[in-house]
């Protein structure tokens, strides 16, 4: 076993301050909404337009360094070993089997992550930031050929459904994220210090 | 710009499956403790 590293600076920066502006965005969200009362509802809209810029803004900062650094790469789906890590999370963890995926430093994550990880990159994410912007530029759409296609109300509920798929991302990813490592805690860990032990003779 | 009316279809679903994920994670969770238990 030896420590590799396998999240850089900008990748634990950019998760963390994701989750951040996520959670502050679900919070000042589901208040615009309607589901609950908090900071009022123009306040919370300042707010989530403030944190939705924040967010876009460091989207961009790593979709260009995904490009440039070529880790899109580690996103890639596969179907080699998809149904192997199915079976071991519906059965084999129980069993005490060995997880079927030894990860690399080129491919960290297993094939379901890659699945899963990708779903929030190319759907889910667009489906809120692109349904967002909609939302906020609708008086200057609404007269356009685009307003006789789609309506606001239709572009609201694209914006909550794919926040309802993000909140099952979220709850799932939290759950293996925190208790899938060797011990339960060393994914979460290397999040945070960029190094996991990893067994390379494998 | 008007205040977008929630569409209660969506709302009902996306909470009922919300909500149902951490219960499937709980069990799963307990589930796993529970073998491993067994087994020491």
């Amino acid at each position: 076993m030896s420590q590799v590293k396998l999240f850089t600076g900008f990748e634990r920066f950019w998760h963390w301050t994701q989750a951040i502006l996520i959670f502050g965005m679900l919070a000042t969200g589901f208040e615009i909404h309607g589901t609950y009362t908090l900071f009022g509802f123009e306040q919370a809209l300042d707010y989530h337009m403030i944190l939705a810029w924040t967010l876009i803004g460091l989207w961009a900062f790593a979709i260009f360094w995904h490009l440039t650094t070529g880790e899109w790469r580690q996103y890639v789906p596969t179907g080699k070993g998809l149904i192997s890590m199915v079976l071991y999370y519906a059965y084999g963890i129980f069993s005490g089997e060995a997880k079927p995926y030894h990860k690399t430093r080129r491919a960290k994550h297993n094939p379901l992550q890659r699945l899963a990880y990708l779903g929030f990159k190319v759907a889910i994410a667009p489906a809120i930031w692109i349904s967002g912007l909609l939302l906020l530029f609708y008086t200057d759409w609404n007269k356009t050929a685009l307003g006789e296609l789609t309506s606001l109300q239709m572009v609201a509920w694209v914006h909550v459904a794919a926040v309802f798929a993000l909140l099952i991302f979220l709850v799932a990813h939290i759950y293996l994220a925190a208790t899938m490592g060797q011990p339960w805690y060393a994914l979460l860990k290397s999040m945070v210090t960029g190094y996991e032990e990893l067994d390379q003779s494998k | 710009m008007p205040r977008p009316d929630a569409n209660p279809w969506i709302d009902q679903i996306g909470w009922i499956i919300v909500l149902t994920t951490p219960v499937g994670v709980l069990v799963h969770g307990l589930m796993r403790l529970f073998f491993a238990w067994g087994k020491d």
